[in-house]
């Protein structure tokens, strides 16, 4: 992590992420998701199924949702068809990461037709379409098939930019905004690298005591791409 | 306004109060003390619109009034008068001065109104309760040394002082690489109390404050301020607006590795060794096998030292790197024989702890050697 033969390690101090509506940052690459959330209530299928990359913002718009909604939230691979009519005991169900290695196709299937029967609303997270989950069950298929898709593509500037000042932000740290852009001028562009370069730089500063500068996230940057060059070899 | 009061009565509480002013502000007024007389004696006021110290003094009052003057320089003259003199303090019939007489000695110092002076409203207090000084001392002396002095840190640039259900108020500071805690019954009145962070020339002042009393702290606290009050003297703080971080999340649990070292032997054989490292790697190698520590420091511009001191260990041999200076940090705040390490590997947190009090943990990160 630090140059030279001895370094000092950094305890590990959590930070609270803001996961408020107002948090969430709105730019072309995530606007129609956000749009097919604010719709709720009147969704024009009792399903949506909100797409995209880690980090991309689907478990902070489900936040935003299950608050409004005041929807239960189960990760996909803990659903189970005993459990579908207590969680849908407020109308409202989040199933989170779908579908994983062991989704109960016949208990998201009942889930979503008890949504039908009741007029509930489910709204699923997932890193990919769900036409590409390899569905066996024909009519969880199909019901999938009817379901609203709402896609998060990848950052734009804007919203890359925006993404690293939250990200620091969350971790309460100031940093100006020269090293923003120099940031978003040579940063791979995804919302898993912005996650994790910023929380190397919060590491480098803590572990050698210092300012956010231009300079500290050019050296954190430069060896992160040696180390990347590295474990190419 | 016409004053006479006792140069050593005068200098103490001047010395209490000038210390919060800055050397250097933009806003005039701030570098000056504010001075209120009324029948009650001398109210002297400073403040850097962050602290507000408030000290009530006793002294013969002929006619109230009030005035501002430099702080640090009022402070140098009172100083340099002689030991037992009498002060006088005399406000001109145009209000613009102040004039000092002791003896044979007259300044007459430019004043600034009063009424410009920022008066820090503590406002409504939520919480309130008395505290005895030796337990705010004990709070302030075993965690001030690892507040984070970084300015980009400003939610660690201070002590985090809270309650928990268990009846207990705590005080934490950390700078990321290390961490104290200070547990100690909640005083009646505390319970449920915001957690909030005191900031760091607050816990520096207030520990100069505090230094010789001996009586109880009567203190009072709101989500954005702290009071402390103390034997006629008055600190109201701002708090640091940020979150301190969930930090029982980074105090290891699971150590089971136990060390146990004579205090003062472990000291003094860390400060040897460490003689030799360089200012900026500052890493001794801990050699830890049953019943023997050995410390190394290896720098390659100047050489190597090496020393072995007796321990209680029974576990598998680690290798650990610390900070020294970070060692002789915790190692000083012990006050009993013994120091007890609960170690994990050479990676992760260790716990330091005094054997002859278990009200003070410390937690202390590796350096990777």
């Amino acid at each position: 992590m630090s140059a030279g033969p001895a370094h000092q390690l950094t305890l590990d101090l959590p930070h609270r992420v803001a996961t408020g509506r107002d948090d969430f940052l709105v730019s072309g690459a995530n606007e129609a998701a956000v749009a097919a959330v604010d719709a709720w209530p009147r969704w024009p299928s009792p399903v949506l199924i909100l797409v995209g990359a880690a980090g991309s913002g689907k478990s902070h718009l489900c936040d935003v949702w299950c608050t409004r909604s005041d929807a239960a939230v189960v990760p996909a691979g803990t659903l189970e068809t005993s459990g579908v009519a207590d969680l849908m005991s407020t109308g409202a169900v989040a199933v989170e990461d779908a579908p994983g290695d062991s989704l109960d196709e016949v208990a998201l299937f009942h889930l979503i037709n008890l949504a039908r029967e009741t007029s509930g609303s489910v709204l699923i997270t997932s890193g990919d379409y769900p036409s590409r989950w390899n569905v066996a069950l024909p009519d969880l298929a199909s019901r999938l098939k009817a379901a609203q898709v709402a896609s998060l593509g990848d950052p734009d500037d804007d919203l890359l930019r925006g993404l690293l000042v939250k990200q620091f932000a969350d971790r309460q740290l100031r940093v100006d905004e020269a090293a923003i852009s120099y940031m978003v001028m040579r940063m791979e562009r995804s919302f898993e690298a912005a996650r994790s370069l910023v929380a190397k730089i919060d590491a480098r500063a803590m572990a050698d005591r210092a300012e956010i500068t231009r300079n500290l996230v050019a050296r954190v940057m430069q060896d992160d791409t040696g180390n990347s060059q590295l474990e190419d070899d | 306004m016409r004053v006479t009061i006792e140069r050593g009565t005068f200098l103490k509480s001047l010395n209490h109060v000038q210390s919060v002013v800055e050397r250097r502000n933009t806003i005039p007024i701030l570098s000056n003390v504010l001075l209120q007389a009324a029948d009650g004696g001398l109210k002297l006021n400073a403040t850097d619109l962050d602290i507000e110290i408030v000290e009530q003094t006793a002294a013969d009052v002929a006619q109230a009034g009030s005035t501002t003057v430099p702080a640090h320089m009022l402070y140098d003259i009172v100083r340099k008068l002689p030991d037992g003199a009498q002060l006088q303090l005399e406000q001109g019939p145009d209000e613009g001065r102040l004039a000092i007489i002791a003896g044979r000695s007259r300044f007459s110092l430019q004043a600034l109104p009063p009424q410009d002076f920022p008066d820090l409203a503590s406002g409504e207090a939520t919480h309130s309760f008395t505290m005895p000084s030796a337990d705010l001392k004990l709070m302030i002396e075993k965690t001030r040394f690892a507040i984070s002095t970084e300015e980009t840190r400003y939610y660690l640039n201070g002590i985090y002082l809270h309650t928990l259900d268990t009846g207990t108020m705590r005080a934490v500071a950390t700078d990321g690489h290390r961490l104290a805690r200070v547990e100690l019954p909640a005083p009646e009145g505390s319970s449920g109390m915001p957690g909030v962070i005191v900031p760091r020339k607050t816990v520096l002042e207030l520990a100069k404050l505090i230094e010789d009393e001996d009586g109880d702290i009567a203190i009072s606290l709101s989500a954005s301020k702290i009071r402390f009050d103390l034997n006629g003297l008055v600190l109201t703080s701002k708090l640091i607006d940020g979150t301190f971080p969930d930090y029982e999340r980074v105090i290891p649990t699971g150590n089971d590795k136990a060390l146990e070292v004579d205090t003062r032997v472990f000291a003094q054989a860390v400060d040897r060794v460490s003689t030799i490292s360089s200012e900026k790697g500052r890493a001794v190698k801990l050699n830890i096998a049953p019943d023997r520590l050995t410390l190394t420091v290896n720098n390659p511009d100047s050489g190597s030292a090496e020393e072995e001191i007796a321990a209680d260990y029974a576990a598998d041999p680690i290798d650990v790197g610390f900070n020294s200076r970070y060692l002789l940090d915790i190692a000083g705040q012990f006050k009993g024989d013994t120091a007890t390490f609960m170690l994990s590997d050479s990676g992760s947190p260790t716990i330091l702890r005094d054997a002859a009090d278990d009200r003070v943990l410390y937690v202390l990160m590796p350096m990777r050697v």
